[in-house]
């Protein structure tokens, strides 16, 4: 059976290695009175190799894994209504991914989890 | 304390009326000797009144007391308050907070936002942030 804390320190340690720092954003409300929440996550960021680029997937797409671990530790996005049907921590489409310091959009998000728990977030990025 | 840093008590667009909405707490502030709060209600158009306590536990979350009060109608402001829990206190009685003010002298290990708005707010967001120490 893995070990799910295993796995994460795995991964950690693979994105202190190689990875980078981006900035992981919810915005809530509307323009102009729009509240940003931001958590600085290590990420490791790809680009999509040719024969990846299948459906709507774009060249200037991004594939980008996180670890639940730092935003685990921040308890991002903070204090939310209760009873939501999707579990607030994890991204989501509409929220940004400043890389490099180019805001870009979080088109898909696909969580992996292990007995039962969160382990590792991919997503794709746009723009 | 261990996990020290700024976390989000609340994060919403403020739309038809909530009435006395508990937001999920952010846990795990053992040691937690003081703390800064912002409140930022930026203020688009309709709604009446928004008030916001942040409150804390010293039972795991089953119980809530009001540390802080803001409160909001139809202008935009940012408001502060500083608590702190490491100076010595006599005994006092406890009361819930009935308008803006603070309740100093007691943190326990969570933090929560607690808010009541009245009227339909549009185009209008609150922030609460704590940075705690």
């Amino acid at each position: 059976v893995s070990d799910p804390e295993g796995l994460i320190a795995s991964l950690d340690a693979a994105l202190l290695a190689n990875g980078e720092d981006v900035i992981l954003r919810r915005q809530v409300g509307e323009r102009p009175n729009v509240v940003n929440i931001d958590i600085g996550v290590r990420a490791g960021v790809r680009s999509y190799q040719p024969h990846e680029l299948v459906g709507d997937i774009k060249q200037t797409d991004s594939h980008v894994i996180i670890s639940p671990t730092q935003i685990r530790e921040a308890q991002w996005p903070g204090g939310s209504l209760p009873n939501q049907k999707v579990d607030p921590s994890l991204p989501r489409m509409a929220d940004r991914c400043i890389i490099a310091g180019r805001d870009r959009a979080v088109e898909v998000v696909n969580p992996f989890y292990v007995n039962g728990e969160l382990v590792r977030i991919e997503m794709r990025v746009l723009g | 304390m261990e996990n020290s840093g700024v976390y989000s008590l609340a994060a919403l667009g403020i739309t038809t009326a909530l009435t006395g909405q508990a937001l999920t707490p952010i846990t795990g502030l053992d040691g937690m000797s003081s703390v800064t709060l912002e409140a930022n209600f930026q203020y688009g158009s309709g709604g009446t009144t928004c008030k916001v306590k942040v409150q804390t536990s010293f039972d795991q979350g089953t119980t809530w007391r009001d540390i802080a009060e803001f409160d909001f109608a139809t202008a935009a402001a940012v408001k502060t308050a500083n608590l702190v829990a490491n100076a010595a206190a006599g005994v006092s009685v406890y009361a819930d907070l009935a308008s803006e003010g603070v309740t100093q002298g007691m943190l326990g290990d969570q933090l929560r936002a607690f808010v009541t708005t009245t009227g339909t707010y549009a185009g209008t967001t609150l922030s609460v942030n704590a940075s705690v120490r």
